[in-house]
């Protein structure tokens, strides 16, 4: 019989994984924004199971709009990117240090 | 068999998220992410979810990381991943990462804060597309709208990131054209009579 903190427990070890991916990422910004987006649905998730064993449907609403605004905020992360990398030839996150003092 | 089920769909989608961290290849970590997208849509199925799941697959899948593929593709890395092993603030990384997850799953555990709870039986669950309708757009319908906006506001900026302006290409300039006069365009000249 599966609980509420059954899927917790999972959205929170999925949160971690996506936070350090953020960290140890030296090599792409790539990794960097779809470590993001695995934050976004361990949130997401967590959302759902509290609405599903509360009752209240304003959960899923939530979602709704957490979907809509990490697919803006990937689209316009991409465009930024494809700049990068237009005007510096790479995406490495290493060479990304311009304001290094 | 629903206990099973949570297990199985789980550890596919940690597996895969772990996969996507730690892979060498950007393109296999896309599909890594894919499959945890697919495996947590599954877990959002089994939480009766079943609007949201299907719109993780079609628009999140389908829309957000095509477009991830997109410009993974059009990216030519050149390749560092050989120099890229262990860098010096990994210890100092794992251990923050450790503590955090402690933290959490102390917190979540069934025994602290009540979150022992098993799933309700909900009345007239099963038109999921309907309930979520009638809040959505009765209820938040301010959101909804100021969602869409967003949506909009997000397209422009993309465009207006990245247009290069017309570079080879002949057009016209409308107002530079309405503004000619007879001096510029016609010329008297004498020719003489032979």
């Amino acid at each position: 019989m599966v609980v509420l903190s059954n899927y917790l427990m999972f959205s929170s070890i999925l949160l971690v994984i996506g936070i350090t991916g953020i960290f140890i990422n030296r090599k792409n910004i790539i990794v960097l924004l779809m470590c993001i987006e695995l934050v976004l649905l361990a949130v997401n998730t967590n959302f759902i199971a509290f609405s599903r064993y509360l009752g209240d449907y304003t959960g899923q609403v939530f979602v709704f709009f957490i979907l809509s605004v990490a697919a803006v905020e990937a689209a316009i992360g991409l465009a930024i990117l494809v700049i990068i990398f237009r005007n510096r030839g790479t995406v490495s996150v290493r060479k990304m240090n311009d304001l290094k003092g | 068999m629903q206990h099973i089920s949570f297990y199985v769909f789980a550890s596919i989608a940690i597996f895969s998220s772990i996969m996507v961290v730690l892979s060498k290849n950007t393109v296999k970590s896309v599909l890594f992410l894919i499959l945890s997208f697919v495996a947590t849509a599954c877990l959002w199925l089994l939480l009766e979810a079943e609007f949201l799941a299907i719109t993780l697959i079609l628009v999140y899948v389908g829309a957000v990381i095509v477009l991830f593929l997109f410009v993974v593709m059009m990216i030519d890395q050149e390749f560092e991943i050989k120099k890229i092993g262990i860098s010096k603030y990994s210890p100092i990384i794992i251990c923050t990462s450790l503590f955090m997850l402690a933290v959490l799953l102390t917190l979540m555990n069934p025994y602290t804060y009540g979150a022992d709870i098993v799933m309700p039986e909900i009345k007239g669950s099963g038109n999921n597309v309907k309930i979520l309708g009638t809040l959505l757009y009765n209820k938040h319908l301010f959101a909804f709208e100021v969602a869409g906006l967003l949506l909009l506001v997000g397209m422009v900026a993309a465009i207006a990131i990245s247009f290069r302006g017309k570079q080879d290409r002949l057009s016209q300039d409308i107002s530079e054209q309405i503004s000619v006069t007879s001096k510029d365009r016609l010329k008297f000249m004498k020719v003489n009579k032979e």
